[in-house]
């Protein structure tokens, strides 16, 4: 390959069509990041079906701090709306309103 | 054949035909709103025999095959995840602990799915294994997927891969587990499906207590996890308590933790700790999610951001 080409790889080739782990996508930028190629590389979305928050905060964690030039092309609005969330770094949602008032003592049922 | 008809009588059969059908639409209607009601009551019963009891099912059972060196499933009438896959793998670690079967049906449920053969019209997802290495861990997700025809009865393909993924890269992230496991069971009648994921690792407070976080006890260590807290950075945390909003409240779902000394159960309707110090204890984390059968699809992202 031509040093300045840019290489282009299909994301869910090299993983999967379900983008789940957060090492996957060490993984996926762990053996980008040992090719010698000095062109940008393009990412191909084109096939995948769905990303957890998990994989999604560590892919663009990777590619902002990554030596290389990276290009996401073919990104479903699922992928897009994805990495919008992660971005905006929005509340955590509040699941939990019990308080410690609340616990049953389970320990103390059962001698 | 040519009928001729009176235009009385036209009117008399057209109006009897029209009290038929009523007749038989009010007995369409009635029948429908028995078999809802008959569903609210399997869910009920259902929820008799829910994943607390069913948790605690297992500890009885644990407890006494301590106390005795024998495994006595003999009153054991309905297994769910949530007692058989801890179950299994406390019967697997103790080999040498005599055994009493349980009654025919569930000992035949229990080799049926332990056999770990999954079939296409199977009810059951049987106890699949996660392996050390992390990087074979997405083709054992992927078969959780074709397992679970990839969710879509159950919120939808991106509500299960969000829930699955996140669950299951928790385990990777912080329990450095020996035993991990995920197995599901369906109740088609019952209208629910449960899953339960299961390790053995370091349990959510002592994971908090390595990273120096100081927590009061366990539930509020649990109460911090889906909180959001995490013991690796701010930007992080986002798995647990996201999953448990996307299935509570998104897919009227229930949700169990328990983990060393604390229980988290929730509902939409109800929420309950449970210090579980002394028979109720777990080493390790165990997850157990009923999700109500079948569920349409959810858009995460209404449960997510």
């Amino acid at each position: 390959m031509n040093m300045l080409e840019a290489e282009r790889i299909n994301i869910k080739d090299k993983l999967n069509a379900h983008l789940s782990l957060r090492d996957s996508a060490n993984q996926f930028f762990d053996e980008l990041n040992q090719t010698n190629d000095v062109g940008n590389i393009t990412i191909d979305f084109k096939g995948v079906q769905s990303i957890s928050r998990s994989f999604a905060q560590q892919f663009l964690y990777r590619m902002e701090n990554s030596d290389k030039e990276y290009i996401c092309i073919n990104k479903p609005r699922k992928i897009e709306m994805m990495f919008k969330i992660v971005k905006n770094k929005g509340e955590k949602p509040v699941v939990v309103n019990s308080d410690e008032s609340s616990v049953v003592n389970l320990s103390s049922a059962l001698h | 054949m040519v009928v001729y008809f009176h235009n009385k009588n036209i009117k008399y059969i057209v109006s009897q035909v029209k009290a038929k059908k009523e007749k038989w639409v009010y007995r369409a209607v009635h029948i429908q709103n028995i078999t809802i009601i008959l569903k609210q009551a399997f869910y009920l019963i259902s929820m008799s025999s829910g994943i607390m009891e069913q948790y605690q099912k297992y500890c009885a059972i644990r407890d006494f095959a301590r106390k005795n060196n024998i495994i006595d499933l003999s009153g054991c009438s309905f297994l769910c995840p949530t007692c058989l896959l801890p179950l299994i793998n406390f019967i697997k670690n103790n080999p040498d602990m005599e055994y009493v079967s349980a009654p025919y049906n569930v000992e035949k449920y229990i080799s049926i799915v332990d056999k770990k053969e999954y079939s296409e019209n199977a009810t059951y997802v049987p106890p699949i294994y996660l392996p050390q290495k992390y990087s074979e861990a997405e083709e054992v997700i992927e078969i959780l997927r074709k397992h679970h025809n990839n969710g879509i009865d159950y919120g939808g393909q991106d509500a299960f891969n969000y829930m699955i993924g996140e669950l299951i890269d928790n385990i990777y992230q912080h329990s450095q587990f020996e035993n991990a496991s995920i197995m599901a069971q369906r109740y088609e009648k019952l209208g629910f499906v449960e899953i339960t994921i299961y390790d053995d690792g370091l349990s959510i407070p002592f994971c908090f207590e390595k990273h120096d976080i100081s927590i009061h006890n366990d539930c509020q260590a649990i109460e911090e996890a889906i909180k959001g807290r995490s013991t690796k950075s701010d930007e992080r945390g986002y798995g647990l308590a996201t999953t448990t909003n996307l299935y509570v409240n998104g897919c009227n779902a229930q949700f169990f933790i328990v983990s060393r000394n604390g229980a988290w159960h929730k509902s939409k309707i109800d929420e309950t700790f449970y210090n579980t110090e002394g028979l109720y204890t777990f080493s390790g984390t165990l997850v157990s999610l009923r999700i109500p059968y079948p569920i349409n699809k959810v858009n995460i992202y209404d449960y997510i951001a």
